[in-house]
């Protein structure tokens, strides 16, 4: 009856989901208007900064579930934070993707030294080095463990990243490819514009959290299925 | 070859707590004395990194001392990385590292032991870097204002990477990994560090280049707060 | 002064937005086919069980 009963919550929140990001497409190319300078190219901005935000929510997962493990030692918060680590890669890499093909038409370049990209990269090779670690250690539980270290280690040192280039910015605004520290926001929002994008911001957090509730799930019955073999194979 | 045990009748206490990291920096520094391994190692490997950098730039005068502060810190990046791995490497190929674990020591004393022993190998190592890179540049790089930063960069780079080194040698992939590990979280301290030896030595004025030391000096302390706070975790057995 | 848009932009948009939703329908169908090939091993699983189970059984001869 509980496991329905989830199987239903499960069901529910993949509609909510759906429905979220169906009115978000609905504001995107419906609601908002056009914008002067840029052109259409800059309703890419939405879903482009609703995906950055979701790649650093789910790297504050990480490590705030890295805490939880080393404190509780309960695999469910290792696997967590398995989930959050791979949904903020996907969202990561979607962020640094669109924002390339934003910057394109407007500044000339694929790519911009603006620190808000800069340290979203950061942020996907810290990712990387995490599955990279886990994938080079054999034991479950040491894997937890350092898994859980490094998402601490990241979560302190990328915001410092950003603080560091940030200030850099500042003091040399005149840099080869697109310019100061604000050219990505370099456009006026309007109300309307700012209501399509909070809505964004809602419609990509919803969806992270259906992904993960879903990602830990498959990993929750990977592990149950690991523990089956187990027993079978050893008795 | 199982060195022994500290202080195993003696009360905890901090002047115990300190004696216990002495001894485990001052076990690094005598056996490193005594094969100069380690040493040899990183200077030969900042050496060739400041050579291959020598050829890859190809700049005339000016332009090779605008890039010098960079090259500099990516040359330290380098060898500091090659010193952390084979300093906590050797202690398990010893067998040292079972015996480190069973002394009444707390793991904390390791990790400063550790972090201070690795410190002094790199101060070494950028001791003897420095003339040669002064003289390969052309330029004198033995400023107080740069010799602090050198300092205070190594501090930061070394107390994250004594933390994460230890992460690495316990895995397969432990050669690459270090690197691959400490690089993406250790950029506060290499900009905030390349930037201050930037002012330094194109003699900015001081209140240009404070921001860049004191955001240095943050990171330092966060870094070894962290590293420090987490360690116990990492060396589990 | 009207600003008319460039067709230039409307293609990068239309690639920007190719990127994000596309992106995210292949980890959502890397996600069902994780699970199919999950339920797949299960049911495997379950079959292996129960020939252990009727092996189990079966009196020693």
């Amino acid at each position: 009856m509980i496991r329905e009963r989830a199987s239903a919550t499960r069901m529910a929140l993949t509609l909510v989901a759906a429905l979220l990001l169906l009115a978000a497409l609905g504001l995107v190319f419906g609601y908002a208007p056009r914008e002067a300078v840029m052109g259409e190219v800059q309703r890419v901005f939405y879903f482009h900064v609703s995906s950055a935000w979701v790649g650093m929510l789910s790297f504050v997962v990480a490590a705030v579930t890295g805490g939880l493990y080393l404190s509780r030692r309960e695999r469910y918060w290792d696997l967590v934070q398995i989930s959050s680590v791979e949904i903020g890669m996907v969202f990561g890499l979607i962020a640094i993707l669109s924002g390339s093909i934003w910057a394109r038409p407007v500044w000339n370049t694929w790519w911009t030294w603006d620190p808000r990209l800069v340290t979203t990269s950061v942020m996907e090779l810290v990712y990387a080095a995490y599955l990279l670690l886990r994938q080079g250690i054999e034991e479950p539980e040491r894997r937890a463990r350092f898994g859980a270290v490094y998402a601490i280690v990241g979560v302190i040192t990328v915001p410092i990243t950003f603080l560091s280039i940030r200030f850099l910015r500042t003091i040399h605004p005149v840099v080869i490819g697109s310019g100061d520290a604000s050219a990505l926001g370099g456009f006026a929002m309007t109300p309307k514009m700012l209501e399509t994008f909070l809505f964004s911001l809602l419609t990509f957090t919803v969806l992270y959290a259906t992904l993960l509730v879903y990602r830990v799930r498959l990993a929750l019955r990977g592990d149950m299925l690991e523990a089956r073999r187990n027993a079978l194979f050893s008795g | 070859m199982v060195e022994t045990a500290p202080a195993q009748a003696r009360p905890a206490g901090p002047g115990n707590y300190f004696r216990s990291v002495g001894v485990i920096v001052w076990k690094d520094l005598a056996a490193e004395l005594r094969s100069k391994e380690l040493l040899g190692a990183m200077l030969v490997f900042a050496l060739l990194v400041l050579l291959v950098f020598n050829f890859a730039l190809e700049l005339d005068l000016p332009l090779r001392q605008a890039v010098a502060p960079g090259v500099l810190w990516v040359t330290f990046a380098f060898a500091g990385t090659l010193g952390l791995n084979r300093s906590l490497a050797l202690e398990r190929e010893r067998g040292c590292w079972e015996g480190l674990l069973l002394a009444p020591v707390d793991r904390s004393a390791i990790y400063l032991g550790k972090a201070f022993g690795s410190f002094l190998f790199m101060a070494i190592m950028e001791a003897l870097v420095l003339p040669i890179y002064s003289a390969l540049y052309n330029i004198n790089l033995f400023q107080p204002g740069l010799l602090l930063v050198v300092l205070l960069g190594s501090i930061g780079y070394v107390s994250l990477g004594t933390l994460l080194a230890a992460m690495a040698i316990q895995a397969r992939t432990r050669d690459v990994l270090l690197p691959i590990l400490l690089f993406p979280v250790v950029l506060p301290v290499l900009i905030s560090a390349v930037n201050a030896s930037a002012g330094f030595l194109s003699a900015a004025p001081m209140d240009q280049i404070w921001p860049w030391l004191n955001l240095l000096i943050a990171c330092d302390v966060i870094f070894v707060a962290v590293s420090y706070l987490l360690f116990e975790y990492v060396v589990e057995e | 002064m009207t600003q008319t848009t460039t067709p230039a932009t409307l293609i990068f948009m239309v690639a920007g937005y190719t990127v994000i939703l596309g992106g995210l329908a292949l980890y959502g169908l890397s996600l069902i086919a994780r699970f199919r090939g999950l339920a797949r091993q299960e049911k495997w699983m379950d079959e292996l069980e129960n020939e252990e189970r009727s092996r189990n059984r079966e009196p020693v001869q």
